[in-house]
């Protein structure tokens, strides 16, 4: 009895174990074949210079590394202060009917998918201003709205009703309350999630390709188009051209680095202020 | 405040200094910008002609992405980009539509594109193949390799009797496109079959032995790692990819490669092109005459407005246009484009000089607007459909 007890918790283990390295084994197959051809043109032109001549070996991405930057900056000027007073709202106010339907609908906006956000801000930007920096931050600022709400939610939900109510009993109103002393103790919590949603916009293709447009120019502001990191991966990739198959190996290096660096910062960040998320 | 500041000083650093960072991008000088998008077979070529116009002409910006000639066709009839760039002429249909509201639509050939018929048969790296015997293999009539309508175009080559795996494009592209536009010239079969089409799908003949691949890179993957196979992709990638084209019969019987010179003759010997400023509908250069000329070749257009409202956009546009099919074509071979044949570049020419400013446009259109609205308001009720 004791010897098939145990040998069925072996086979659990073991089964587990399997699915493990089902699991890991095309992830590790992916960074694996990203860094080995990343590696070739990983190199200090490839985030200093524009793209050059086919003819001439070289040439970088720049111009998709600034506007990467520019959209995602501007995604976060929209999303951040939309999302985080509604995570206020859903954490400290919100009862009843109109919470629950409230939480639902950014459930779903959750779910759209990327494109359709896309072609949204196509129909109301692109077709009035044309295809702009403007319109792919838009889009993926609507894009992180749910998860800057979630997180925010989350974080000042965790924060004990003992600190509350000693502010409460000095008398400080409840706005100032949840303003100063709630989102003061959640601080960090909510900044990784800001964080956390700009590392989840920062790889979205699909809505960048219907606003943003792409090009070979660094954006010149809020209305040019601009090209992005993953638009260049998508076009290179697809090229017939040798030298732009490993500029977009390496693209994807970067764009891997990046992601990766920002989601360990994020877990680094809270255990260095010691919350575990 | 003052205290706040002191207490957020990294916080008000920061935010600071990318205001500023934002404020100078905004106030960048500015330039005239031509914004662009649609076919993707010209798209490695207008970068590099990009780059090169760029440096020269400092102060005209030119952007293009490959977003499918499809979506370019839909640009220009929605008037979000400048210019754009289409594998096939618009559809009369769409061409009057946009007529009726902008104006003509000019279509300037800038480049052309060939199409090899790509092959893998181990030990074999030359095969004679005409339209008819492509149009029986993509029909399926034609089983084997060995078949003798393919034998008695190859004497001395010593086929294997092997089944023949048919690669075609799996989604819908203007690769495919030009492809059975050149079958429906050359086989009346064809023709009545599938006939000239984006996208098809292979006829119950050729059951399991048919494969798809998407995009022309996926379609060489598929011919690179399947024995026995036969597909079509762009020229520049059977060259790229080390991937051997059979010899096409063209009109005069001679069996012709691809190759940036045989393609280009194809253009050379285009007749009766329409004028600039009508429908270029129906415009194929397949299967043309000469006795070197390759016979599975296209143009492919930037479309253009023919009336412009900015006057220096006009003028730039008319610049870059200028530039990009006569000094532009010097950089095509070495890209594996074709250049354009001399009759075609002054075609071209003669088209950029029809693009001008509609005169007084605005005040026109201000002016009939506001009369519309009064009238509409005060008489009509407020129908506005009316006008519409």
């Amino acid at each position: 009895m004791k010897r098939l007890r145990n040998l069925i918790d072996k086979s659990y283990t073991a089964l587990a174990a399997c699915s493990f390295f089902i699991l890991v084994l095309p992830l590790l197959h992916i960074i694996g074949s990203i860094i080995i051809n990343g590696l070739k043109r990983f190199d200090l032109e490839l985030i200093t210079s524009p793209p050059k001549s086919l003819l001439s070996a070289g040439g970088g991405i720049l111009h998709a590394i600034v506007g990467t930057a520019m959209v995602v900056f501007v995604a976060m000027i929209i999303s951040l202060p939309i999302g985080f007073l509604t995570g206020i709202y859903l954490a400290e106010f919100a009862r009843g009917k109109l919470a629950q339907i409230i939480r639902a609908l950014i459930t779903t906006i959750a779910g759209i998918p990327s494109i359709i956000v896309g072609v949204f801000a196509y129909t109301i930007i692109v077709v009035v201003y044309g295809f702009s920096v403007l319109a792919g931050g838009f889009a993926l600022g609507f894009i992180s709205i749910p998860y800057v709400v979630r997180s925010t939610e989350e974080a000042l939900k965790a924060v004990p009703i003992e600190i509350k109510e000693a502010g409460f009993s000095l008398g400080i109103p409840r706005w100032k309350v949840i303003l100063f002393i709630d989102v003061g103790y959640a601080k960090s919590r909510i900044i990784a999630g800001f964080l956390l949603a700009l590392a989840r916009v920062i790889g979205e293709t699909a809505p960048l390709i219907v606003t943003i447009l792409g090009g070979i120019n660094i954006p010149s502001g809020l209305f040019s188009p601009a090209n992005a990191i993953p638009l260049v991966i998508y076009q290179y990739a697809l090229s017939p051209f040798k030298a732009w198959h490993d500029i977009a190996w390496s693209a994807a290096l970067l764009l891997l680095i990046i992601a990766l660096v920002m989601n360990l910062g994020v877990r680094y960040y809270l255990k260095i202020k010691a919350i575990y998320y | 405040m003052i205290k706040f500041i002191a207490q957020n000083k990294k916080f008000v650093a920061m935010v600071t200094l990318s205001t500023i960072a934002f404020i100078l991008m905004l106030s960048a000088p500015q330039t005239v910008a031509l914004v662009g998008q649609g076919a993707t077979f010209p798209e490695p070529l207008i970068m590099e002609w990009i780059i090169h116009f760029q440096k020269e002409y400092n102060n005209i910006t030119v952007i293009y992405k490959g977003t499918g000639s499809g979506a370019g066709v839909k640009a220009i009839l929605s008037r979000t980009v400048d210019f754009a760039g289409s594998d096939a002429p618009m559809s009369p249909s769409e061409w009057k539509s946009a007529n009726n509201r902008y104006g003509p639509i000019l279509h300037i050939p800038e480049t052309m594109g060939g199409i090899a018929i790509i092959f893998n048969i181990p030990g074999i790296s030359s095969l004679n193949l005409t339209g008819e015997v492509l149009a029986d293999i993509y029909l399926g009539k034609i089983e084997y390799w060995d078949h003798e309508n393919i034998s008695s175009l190859n004497p001395g080559l010593n086929l294997p009797h092997e089944k023949i795996y048919v690669v075609k494009r799996a989604d819908s592209s203007g690769t495919t496109y030009v492809f059975t536009d050149y079958l429906s010239h050359v086989s009346e079969d064809w023709k009545n079959t599938i006939g000239t089409q984006r996208t098809f799908s292979f006829p119950d003949a050729i059951g399991d032995r048919g494969l798809s691949g998407y995009g022309n890179a996926g379609v060489s993957r598929i011919v690179q790692q399947t024995h026995f196979s036969i597909g079509y992709v762009e020229f520049a990638y059977a060259i790229k990819g080390n991937l051997t084209s059979a010899a096409i019969k063209n009109r005069a019987g001679k069996f012709i490669k691809p190759s940036l010179e045989t393609i280009s003759k194809a253009a050379s010997y285009a007749t009766q092109l329409p004028d600039p400023e009508e429908c270029w509908y129906g415009v194929s250069i397949v299967n043309s005459p000469g006795e070197d000329t390759y016979p599975i070749a296209s143009f492919t257009y930037i479309l253009v407005y023919k009336y412009q409202e900015d006057p220096r956009k006009c003028a730039a546009l008319k610049t870059w246009l200028r530039w990009i099919i006569t000094k532009g074509q010097e950089y095509s071979e070495s890209l594996l484009y074709p250049r354009l044949p001399q009759n075609i570049i002054e075609l071209g020419l003669a088209a950029v000089e029809k693009i001008k400013t509609r005169t007084n446009v605005n005040t026109v259109s201000l002016l009939s607007i506001t009369f519309c609205s009064f009238f509409t308001t005060y008489t009509r009720g407020g129908d506005y459909e009316h006008f519409n």
